[in-house]
């Protein structure tokens, strides 16, 4: 942890868990269980109760809960953490291997997996995952906007590419910050759809600008009926981490327009009349 | 916000006219009629019994078909009253018979009568809680028997509105042919026939009738929830169906893993009827995420922007959390009106604090569009898991799920129980999905993802047994007449170090004696429906001569938090509570609020003067409320109601002194460094003083009423003691040999100096005269 994180200090009791107490056989409480022919270590209720491979762990030991005094979700781990993972062992494992008789290649392999599943968490907690989501492969359009999505990787990289990453996935899978998996499993799932998908995505993109959102949002039910893995905080989340898009979409339309202005006389005078 | 205050004033008012109306009715009036029900329980429904058999006359006990018992319903007569049955009688009916579980009837009755014990599972909205216990009624006949069938609930609420609901259907007045029972509340009569009551109330008839000899059939619902008395009387019906071959028990339960139940009651035949739901599709968050309550807002507030019409129901964790979103939602929407013609959006809260008659605000319709042909409006509920199973509201058909519940957690080793926000079972996710499919195919948003539904969750939920302390509850097996609670049948048995502690509670209390038998004190101390400590230190509170200022002290404690403390003017709450504040303590203080509440200058207008001096009338009218009935039950025991004058300087010193006499247990002394640092005493804590204490000075050794587990652990309601007073009222905990070396223990030793000092002197003195 970092030295600008707040100091949490608290000072931790002699014997946290009283074990004082939970060890000793001398109290009331065990006199009478004893007395009443409990052992140590075994559970209570009824003998030879029918339902007693039901019990659970519960009824040998109280339950025990991590206390949770912030908003973190289910699953998630605070950001902080996702770098703290001990990553020293590396080495210690090529050498393992080593001498569990792995050839070299395979070594370096592996190591190369762990190098680029580090690459991949510094990136993800440095900056924050940017998500896509996947509209099928590449095929020849009217519309002009597949230049734009050019960027985007679903549609034009390679299937190696593709594989190396899905591996990655299946190594962090625990770690929370992945970026393709809902990638991958979209496209997994619709892998042909294409000119839907691809409105959506749009729907999606313009939710980001608060203010225009709102005209696009009467069309987001049915597109939501259509593709399944948009669930509302996914595209919530796209719209808090897609901001730059927003940008290169508005440049995107400066670039059209100037485009047409080529073509058109009179929206040429525009442009320059705006500009002078 | 403004016009949300209104309404609820209306609502409020309204709600009331409506109860005074029903409480100045004399028929309705339970308590005249009928002194001593239990003994002259069903004596003259014989007589009518005869004369109206009419109807019944063509029933056979236990032999009924459906086809028969549609007929006596079907009849011009009500075979109850003799009295022709009215036009809504018949109306009713009619929907009565569209409920699923009608359609099973016949099933029912015959896995009834072939069996003694039976497990039926119905989703919520079945119709069983109403219409099984009717079944019953047709079939056993109890009024022949001169016994009664009783159904529990684990609310009040629930068994107060069912048998309402259960008396119009079968054309009676409710609190004849059939009532209710609750704590404090008998709404019942002699002709009762069917009872609906809390689970707590069966368990204390059965204190006194270990056999429940009254009943001739008993049914156990919503026993999918585990409450601890539901288990309790679980593993105590085992015992009574042995002894009582004639008793027919029917566990019922919401949900589909009843093969627990089954195999608990040595497979007992199982009816399960399907409830009537639709699809509900479920919805995953691909990643995990990092605020689950803001994302939580924004997932209702996207559903409002882009789904269909229906309503929402968002489970949070607590009431702070819930008004948080609710306001923020509220706000969220109002621009989104405004701005973009979203349709209206309104929210409801809904958790266990709050009163009746704002929890049935959640069933007002949602609002309708701003003007004609406008987006439909939708209601929003924001509810803690009380609206997992219990409550059944129509119309919704998105639920928004976090993941999280408020659960309460017992760990005897610290001996301390508290309300910790947890991850909830596969179960209860299941059944929150479940409440999106009610009237039509709803969707449910899991704010997590499927592999943390996988792996973070447990399969089902501890049950309350397992997570609570027992010292309450093993008293009442004490008083049940259970001695071997080793071997004692429980569905889910405790942890046996839960048991210890329990026990050793009670030696320590002297409720139990040292071979561990029920002690007279112990027995008194069952009477009261209070935690052990609460109620020793009542009972022994006369020896103090402050009975008066305990009793109202542990109404105080058994009640919400009277005092307010609003984000927005914590500054101006915390100068009006200092105007209550004694320097020896919370305890203390808390007495002072509520004398100052009795006051006539406060009960001339008592909404504004709490308002004014941050109190939450809510929560003093409650404490009120307890004080009475606890009051009532200490004159039933002849305990003396006495207090030291006012004057005398010694009334606050015998009020901490009382306090000790129920709270030894849970003391913590000072440390030697440290500003605010305490240790517990014998289970060695570190423990700070909570913010909120209103101690003036740092007292070597105070008592507390409260252990808060957070990061830091805080003890809170904290008032000094002395030493001295500890070893002189709870000379066994205080044996001064069990101690180990350390602060405490010289503390201690020190303190038996100066009290045998003291006595020596008394002696010496005496001597002289």
């Amino acid at each position: 942890m970092g030295l600008a994180a707040p100091r949490k200090r608290t000072k931790i009791s002699h014997d946290p868990n009283n074990t004082n107490w939970s060890r000793s056989t001398t109290g009331f409480g065990h006199k009478i269980l004893s007395s009443q022919g409990w052992t140590p270590g075994s559970f209570l209720g009824a003998r030879n109760a029918a339902h007693a491979d039901m019990f659970t762990a519960a009824s040998a030991s109280h339950i025990r809960v991590i206390v949770k005094d912030d908003t973190l979700g289910l699953g998630a781990r605070s950001k902080r953490d996702a770098l703290d993972e001990p990553t020293g062992l590396d080495a210690f494992k090529g050498l393992l291997g080593r001498l569990n008789g792995k050839s070299d290649a395979e070594l370096q392999a592996d190591q190369r997996k762990r190098d680029d599943v580090k690459l991949a968490r510094y990136a993800a907690t440095k900056w924050q995952a940017v998500r896509f989501v996947s509209a099928g492969l590449l095929t020849q359009e009217k519309k002009e906007e597949s230049t734009q999505k050019a960027r985007e990787p679903g549609d034009i990289e390679s299937s190696s590419l593709r594989t190396s990453e899905e591996e990655d996935q299946k190594q962090s899978a625990t770690e929370g910050t992945n970026t393709e998996t809902e990638d991958s499993k979209s496209r997994e799932r619709g892998g042909k759809k294409s000119k839907k998908d691809k409105k959506d995505k749009k729907d999606k993109k313009d939710k980001k600008d608060r203010k225009e959102k709102k005209e696009k949002k009467r069309k987001r039910p049915e597109s939501h009926c259509e593709n399944e893995t948009a669930t509302p905080s996914e595209t919530e989340r796209s719209v808090r981490e897609r901001r730059p898009l927003g940008r290169q979409m508005i440049r995107g339309r400066h670039i059209a327009q100037k485009k047409k202005a080529l073509m058109d006389e009179k929206s040429l005078n525009e442009i320059f009349m705006i500009k002078s | 916000m403004v016009d949300r205050r209104s309404d609820s004033e209306d609502g409020s008012r309204a709600k009331r006219q409506k109860m005074d109306k029903s409480g100045t009715d004399p028929r309705d009036n339970p308590y005249l009629a009928h002194m001593y029900a239990d003994t002259s329980s069903n004596g003259n429904s014989s007589s009518q019994a005869d004369n109206k058999n009419s109807a019944f006359a063509k029933l056979q006990r236990h032999k009924t078909t459906a086809t028969l018992a549609q007929k006596v319903e079907d009849d011009d007569f009500n075979p109850f009253t003799n009295r022709p049955f009215s036009s809504k009688y018949f109306s009713i009916l009619k929907t009565r018979r569209d409920l699923p579980v009608h359609a099973q009837r016949d099933e029912f009755l015959r896995l009834y009568q072939e069996s003694q014990i039976l497990v039926f599972v119905g989703e919520t909205g079945s119709g069983k809680t109403t219409q099984i216990p009717q079944f019953v009624l047709l079939d056993d006949l109890p009024q022949t028997q001169r016994k009664m069938v009783a159904c529990t609930q684990p609310r009040r609420v629930a068994a107060m509105s069912v048998a309402q609901r259960v008396a119009a259907e079968l054309d009676v007045t409710l609190g004849e042919e059939v009532g209710y029972s609750i704590r404090f509340e008998d709404m019942t009569s002699p002709k009762t026939v069917l009872k609906y009551m809390t689970d707590g109330m069966l368990l204390r008839e059965a204190m006194n009738d270990h056999d429940l000899k009254r009943y001739s059939t008993i049914i156990l619902d919503e026993a999918h929830e585990r409450t601890m008395s539901t288990d309790v009387l679980m593993g105590l019906l085992k015992e009574v169906v042995v002894r009582r071959p004639d008793l027919k028990i029917i566990i019922m339960s919401a949900t589909l893993d009843a093969q627990k139940f089954q195999r608990y009651f040595n497979d007992a035949p199982l009816l399960a009827v399907p409830g009537r739901t639709h699809p509900v599709e479920i919805f995953y968050t691909p990643e995990p995420e990092q605020d689950y309550v803001e994302a939580a807002i924004r997932t209702v507030l996207q559903i409002h922007a882009t789904e269909d019409e229906g309503d929402i129901l968002l489970f949070l964790t607590g009431e702070e959390e819930i008004e948080d979103a609710a306001r923020k939602i509220s706000l969220e929407a109002d621009e989104m009106v405004r701005e973009a013609d979203a349709g209206p959006l309104k929210t409801y809260t809904l958790y266990g604090s709050l009163p009746p008659h704002m929890q049935q605000r959640i069933f007002e319709p949602a609002p309708p569009p701003r003007r004609p042909g406008g987006r439909p409006g939708r209601k929003v509920i924001i509810s803690t898991n009380i609206a997992e199973t219990s409550l059944t509201i129509d119309g919704i058909v998105y639920v928004v799920d976090p993941g999280f519940s408020k659960q309460k957690i017992y760990n005897p080793r610290i001996r301390v129980e508290s309300l910790l926000v947890s991850p909830i079972s596969k179960a209860s996710a299941q059944q929150r999905a479940g409440r999106a499919g009610r009237t039509r195919p709803g969707k449910c948003f899991r704010l997590y993802t499927e592999g943390a539904f996988k792996k973070e969750l447990i399969d089902q939920t501890y049950p309350e047994i397992l997570r609570s302390n027992l010292s309450s509850t093993v008293l009442e097996l004490k008083k049940l007449g259970i001695d071997d609670l080793v071997h004692f049948d429980l569905m889910d048995p405790p942890a046996p170090e839960t048991l210890m502690r329990a026990l050793e509670e009670l030696n320590y209390l002297a409720c139990l004696d040292d071979d561990g038998n029920l002690t007279p004190l112990g027995r008194l101390a069952s009477e009261f429906p209070l935690d052990p400590a609460l109620a020793v230190m009542l009972i022994s509170s006369p020896e103090f001569y402050c009975s008066n200022e305990i009793l109202s002290i542990t109404a105080l404690l058994s009640v919400p938090q009277i005092f307010v403390r609003p984000a927005s003017q914590r500054k101006r709450a915390d100068e009006m509570k200092n105007l209550f504040a004694h320097p020896d303590g919370d305890h203390l203080t808390l007495l002072n609020a509520y004398h100052a509440f009795k006051s006539p200058d406060a009960q001339e207008n008592l909404k504004q003067w709490c308002h004014d001096h941050f109190l939450s009338l809510r929560s003093l009218q409650s404490a009120d409320n307890v004080r009475m009935q606890l009051l009532r039950i200490m004159e039933r025991e002849e305990l003396e109601m006495i207090s030291t004058p006012f004057e005398d300087k010694k009334y606050y010193e015998n009020i901490r002194r009382a306090l000790c006499a129920g709270f030894f247990m849970q003391v913590a002394k000072k440390e030697t460094q440290g500003k605010n640092m305490y240790m517990t005493i014998k289970d060695h804590q570190n423990v700070l003083l909570h913010p909120s204490t209103v101690l003036a000075h740092e007292a070597e050794w105070v008592l507390y009423n409260e252990f808060v587990l957070t990061t830091k652990n805080y003890i809170r309601t904290v008032t000094a003691v002395k030493p001295e007073w500890l070893i002189d009222i709870a000379p066994t905990y205080y044996d001064i040999s069990t101690f180990p070396k350390g602060d405490i223990r010289s503390s201690l030793l020190r303190a038996a100096e100066r009290l045998s000092r003291k006595e020596k002197m008394r002696a010496d003195s005496g001597k002289r005269r």
